[in-house]
């Protein structure tokens, strides 16, 4: 009886809950938009909720979009480390005589490989890096971008909202 | 020079941007000191490295020695090729080499680090003086804020 209950309430009960929340929501986001494009000099109280709203709506955009740029430096120093630690590697080899025995840690196993095998493997782990590199900055450039545009809607978001409750107090 | 400008763009910010350049420098001074701590451990790892090649350059062949397997399990066994050791240089590769050449390739790394540690404790002492210029600004700041209200 216990877990039949549980199910049905904690289980799909809660999920559609949630998912329905979520709906009307975005619904809600829709709808701000609309009106607020409809009458923007309109200064009702319901206007500023509007504008509140949908400042909140901005902030929450922005946040995901700085987490996002996060990560991306996160992933940036990872491959910076490794891009290191490859240079340093092939530059150790390019010092080989060329007979000098090179070994490579494949799990718990260390098998002898060739040292031109092994430069080419280092060199095309380094191209392949710095080619990610640059794809990295490329998107954190853009993601960027976007946290100024976003900022910008931001201020001015802010902006009318003073004014509005400006003109409220007057009224 | 340098800082002195920098003071000098400081004096003319907001309270809240003096702020955020002083949490930013400070970000930046943590950063570096942990660099710095990493590359002294790693330097002191290489001198244990370098200290033990020496170690065993000087061990005849057939030594009689114990390998720990675990830090407290160790096995015996017999010194074989004391004139080659393995070097681990990084990404998985291993590279054989004889006991003087690898005694080389720790000196290298060692002192590759120790101008690393140099430059990058030339750059960590710049930024701790913008940090600490911004900290005595936004003080004085605070403090101007407090007795004028």
């Amino acid at each position: 009886m216990r877990e039949w209950s549980e199910y049905d309430w904690a289980g799909p009960l809660g999920l559609r809950k949630r998912k329905r929340k979520k709906k009307e929501e975005k619904q809600e986001g829709a709808q701000v938009a609309l009106r607020n494009t409809n009458s923007s000099n309109a200064m009702s109280s319901s206007n500023l909720r509007d504008a509140q709203r949908e400042l909140e709506n901005k902030a929450n955009d922005l946040s995901k979009l700085q987490k996002e740029i996060a990560k991306n430096h996160q992933m940036r120093k990872k491959y910076t480390v490794q891009l290191g630690e490859n240079e340093l590697v092939l530059k150790e080899l390019d010092l080989l005589k060329d007979d000098a025995n090179v070994y490579k840690l494949i799990g718990p196993v260390l098998v002898k490989q060739d040292l031109a095998e092994a430069n080419a493997n280092v060199r095309k782990r380094i191209e392949y890096i710095s080619a990610e590199l640059k794809r990295l900055d490329a998107t954190v450039q853009d993601l960027e971008e976007k946290q100024n545009s976003k900022k910008d809607t931001i201020v001015k978001l802010q902006q009318r909202i003073q004014s509005l409750q400006a003109g409220k107090g007057k009224a | 020079m340098a800082s002195w400008k920098s003071g000098m763009g400081l004096e003319r910010m907001s309270v809240e941007q003096v702020k955020a350049v002083k949490e930013q420098a400070d970000l930046e001074v943590n950063l570096l000191q942990d660099s710095l701590s990493n590359i002294r451990t790693a330097t002191s790892r290489l001198e244990i490295a370098s200290s033990a090649l020496n170690d065993l350059s000087l061990r005849p062949p057939a030594t009689r020695i114990l390998v720990p397997l675990t830090a407290s399990l160790y096995v015996p066994a017999t010194l074989h090729h004391p004139h080659h050791v393995l070097l681990d240089v990084g990404t998985g590769y291993f590279i054989q080499k004889t006991m003087p050449e690898g005694k080389d390739y720790c000196h290298r790394k060692i002192n590759l680090l120790k101008s690393n540690f140099d430059q990058l404790l030339e750059i960590a002492s710049k930024k701790k003086n913008v940090a600490d210029e911004a900290g005595v600004i936004l003080q004085a700041k605070l403090n101007q804020l407090a007795s004028s209200s």
